[in-house]
């Protein structure tokens, strides 16, 4: 990125003092107007831009947001260190080299996915299939599991908000690059992403390349929720690093099952033991 | 699935199937626009995406009949919207035939 520019602070931004805020505050004199200052002593590396403002009881949030940006641009305080990592975002669908899996990747997609074809074969375009959490790879008991439900079509975002959130799941919506952005940056980050490939401004195989290649969400779980059924289409998906690839219409007992299975879920919150297979196939074959 | 749920699944069936007809009057208003070059060709991939949409939807909200004939018209259109290309001559009747289908499909179980 480049250096100094005013950037949109957001309520969720945190930031940190650099060493030049440090020796300004040492000094025994200081050019800062003194609400900056004042500002400044409450920027600890941790809080939220929005619980700073609210700490911040002379000054206005948006007094308070402008002097973050003002220092923010002079370097005296900069994004704390996992902020930085989502930086990245700010070139999410901007990145230089082109985004393709490997020919590796998507061999090992092709051979992993014996079940997709077979159910490609034996049910035309209908597949749902979910990779079962390995080791380490689960939610674990501590929080309530948050899904990031990407999907421009209104009803259907609806109904799975409802139906994701009726089986206990903390669920938030996105249906553009913007929105996408701003629901992975927010804390906190998803647990898995629900996401549909057809967006007005986007391609889900994109956004499924840029999670993998982005140095914190790289890990998250991606299920591929969407209308696009080739065999070609789901290959791209599971090459890219798709945890599940269910094609729409899709049953809400098989979407449920899918997100459970590739959290390391049951109901009850148990978790599902890892199988040799890591791949599940999930549902009957439609009449 | 609870009851609440069930509520508001079939609500959201009945508002889905309600604003359908809308949706298929700005798909055809789009393609008279674009059948009559009034608009750039970059439509068709806004055209394809609508139906895209409608094909991934409509049976889940219960609407089989819907979803194919949307599929049907989505699958002629995709290559037109890879290559940019409007549809022409007898290609043109086709689509117009397909959006009418669409729309017929809403009355179908």
């Amino acid at each position: 990125m480049a250096g100094k520019q005013h950037r949109v602070i957001l309520d969720d931004d945190v930031f940190a003092l650099t060493p030049k805020a440090q020796h300004e505050l040492r000094g025994s004199a200081t050019s800062l107007a003194p609400a900056a200052l004042e500002v400044l002593v409450l920027i600890d590396g941790v809080s939220t831009v929005a619980e700073t403002a609210a700490r911040a009881r002379t000054i206005e949030k948006d007094t308070v947001v402008n002097i973050l940006g003002n220092l923010l641009y002079d370097g005296l305080i900069a994004f704390s260190k996992d902020q930085a990592a989502s930086l990245d975002f700010v070139d999410f669908f901007e990145a230089k080299s082109p985004i393709k899996p490997s020919v590796a990747a998507t061999a090992k997609a092709k051979k992993e996915s014996a079940a997709t074809t077979q159910l490609l074969q034996q049910q035309g375009y209908v597949v749902r299939i979910a990779r079962r959490a390995g080791a380490g790879k689960t939610t674990g008991p501590a929080h309530t599991p948050c899904v990031l439900v990407v999907e421009d079509e209104s009803h259907l975002a609806t109904l799975l908000k409802h139906v994701l959130a009726n089986e206990g799941f903390d669920v938030r919506l996105a249906k553009n690059r913007g929105e996408i952005i701003a629901e992975l940056r927010r804390s906190p980050r998803p647990d898995l992403v629900l996401l549909d490939v057809t967006l007005p401004d986007a391609d889900g195989f994109e956004v499924l390349q840029r999670i993998r290649q982005h140095p914190v969400l790289q890990g998250m779980s991606v299920v591929m929720l969407t209308a696009k059924a080739t065999r070609d289409a789901v290959l791209k998906g599971l090459a890219g690093g798709a945890d599940g690839y269910i094609t729409k219409p899709f049953e809400i007992e098989v979407l449920v099952k899918a997100v459970n299975v590739v959290l390391g879920l049951v109901e009850g919150g148990r978790m599902v033991e890892a199988e040799k297979d890591p791949w599940l196939a999930m549902g009957k074959p439609p009449k | 699935m609870n009851d609440e749920l069930s509520q508001i699944v079939a609500k959201l069936r009945a508002d889905y199937a309600e604003q359908l007809p809308a949706t298929f009057t700005k798909m055809e208003n789009l393609w008279r626009g674009l059948a009559a070059e009034e608009l750039p060709v970059s439509g068709v991939v806004e055209l394809t995406r609508m139906a895209h949409s409608i094909t991934g939807a409509g049976t889940t909200f219960g609407l089989p009949a819907v979803s194919r004939a949307a599929r049907d018209l989505e699958l002629f259109l995709d290559p037109f919207s890879a290559s940019g290309r409007l549809p022409s001559g007898a290609e043109r009747e086709t689509v117009s035939v397909l959006l009418v289908a669409l729309r017929q499909s809403a009355a179908l179980p």
